[in-house]
């Protein structure tokens, strides 16, 4: 890996998150007009995310749910 | 008014001026994401349940000493993940596993020829039962330092500065164990479609 193409790798997370500033951001968009492979890979880990962000919920099941209730009223009427 | 139009903070009011109800419609709102919270770090229903009941009663003994600088919700999974940790503890769980820089490298980095396939699908496309399995265990296989972090800001979407107050650790932490959390379940995902035959 080239050192351009390590410190993009360190850096992608922030840089999809808009947490780095506005110099590095330039640096990056820079960098990835010119590198495919740190354009696919920044892709890839936005995609994670987005992947990550939309894996459906376990519903709770209904017992769990029921019990829990009941454990809350009995806290509840304990004071 | 419904009880999903109020805020937490009204909830919480209510609750505080005598209406028991208040906390029901609470739980309503996050027992859900708990759960998930609880069945993604542990990895075991059971566990997920004690982790969900654990949080709730916490939250309804000392819901008078919140005092509302963080919302509802940052508070509760600031329970939720002391919990976690607690529990953690108390089973006498190996050391945790560090993420090392060297083995979230790729192994290579060529200029490709074509763009991998799943880089350009849709996500509804992409989201089977199996990459489902893939993300699931890639998620669930993070050490937990690393995956709590993930958990709390890619899927419940908190902010650094938050996810660094609920873990009472530094905002430069937990973007390096994002990163880094990242990086491992994307080169899972790399992998699963590479052994697909999408390798480009």
């Amino acid at each position: 890996m080239q050192p351009d193409c390590l410190e993009m790798y360190r850096k992608m997370s922030e840089y999809l998150d808009r947490e780095c500033d506005e110099v590095t951001r330039a640096e990056i968009e820079r960098h990835l007009e010119e590198c495919k492979a740190c354009e696919d890979c920044m892709d890839s880990i936005r995609k994670t995310i987005e992947l990550a962000r939309v894996l459906p919920d376990e519903p709770i099941p209904d017992k769990v749910r029921n019990s829990l209730r009941k454990v809350l009223r009995d806290c509840m009427e304990r004071g | 008014m419904s009880y999903s139009e109020e805020t937490d903070s009204r909830l919480v009011e209510r609750f505080r001026s005598g209406d028991k109800n208040a906390f029901e419609d609470l739980l309503k709102r996050y027992e859900q994401s708990i759960y998930n919270f609880g069945l993604k770090m542990c990895r075991q229903s059971e566990d997920a349940e004690d982790l969900l009941q654990e949080t709730f009663l916490n939250a309804l003994r000392y819901l008078d000493r919140f005092r509302g600088e963080a919302a509802f919700k940052n508070w509760l999974f600031k329970i939720a993940t002391s919990v976690c940790i607690k529990k953690r503890r108390k089973k006498k769980h190996q050391p945790e596993r560090e993420l090392s820089w060297e083995e979230l490298l790729p192994d290579d980095h060529p200029q490709p020829d074509d763009r991998p396939m799943w880089l350009s699908t849709p996500i509804e496309q992409l989201l089977n039962r199996e990459l489902r399995d893939v993300l699931s265990n890639a998620i669930g296989e993070l050490p937990p330092k690393y995956k709590m972090v993930l958990l709390l800001r890619d899927i419940e979407q908190f902010s650094t500065k938050e996810t660094a107050e609920m873990l009472s650790i530094r905002p430069s932490t937990v973007k390096v164990r994002l990163h880094r959390a990242r990086l491992f379940v994307r080169n899972r995902i790399k992998e699963h479609y590479e052994e697909m035959g999408d390798a480009a």
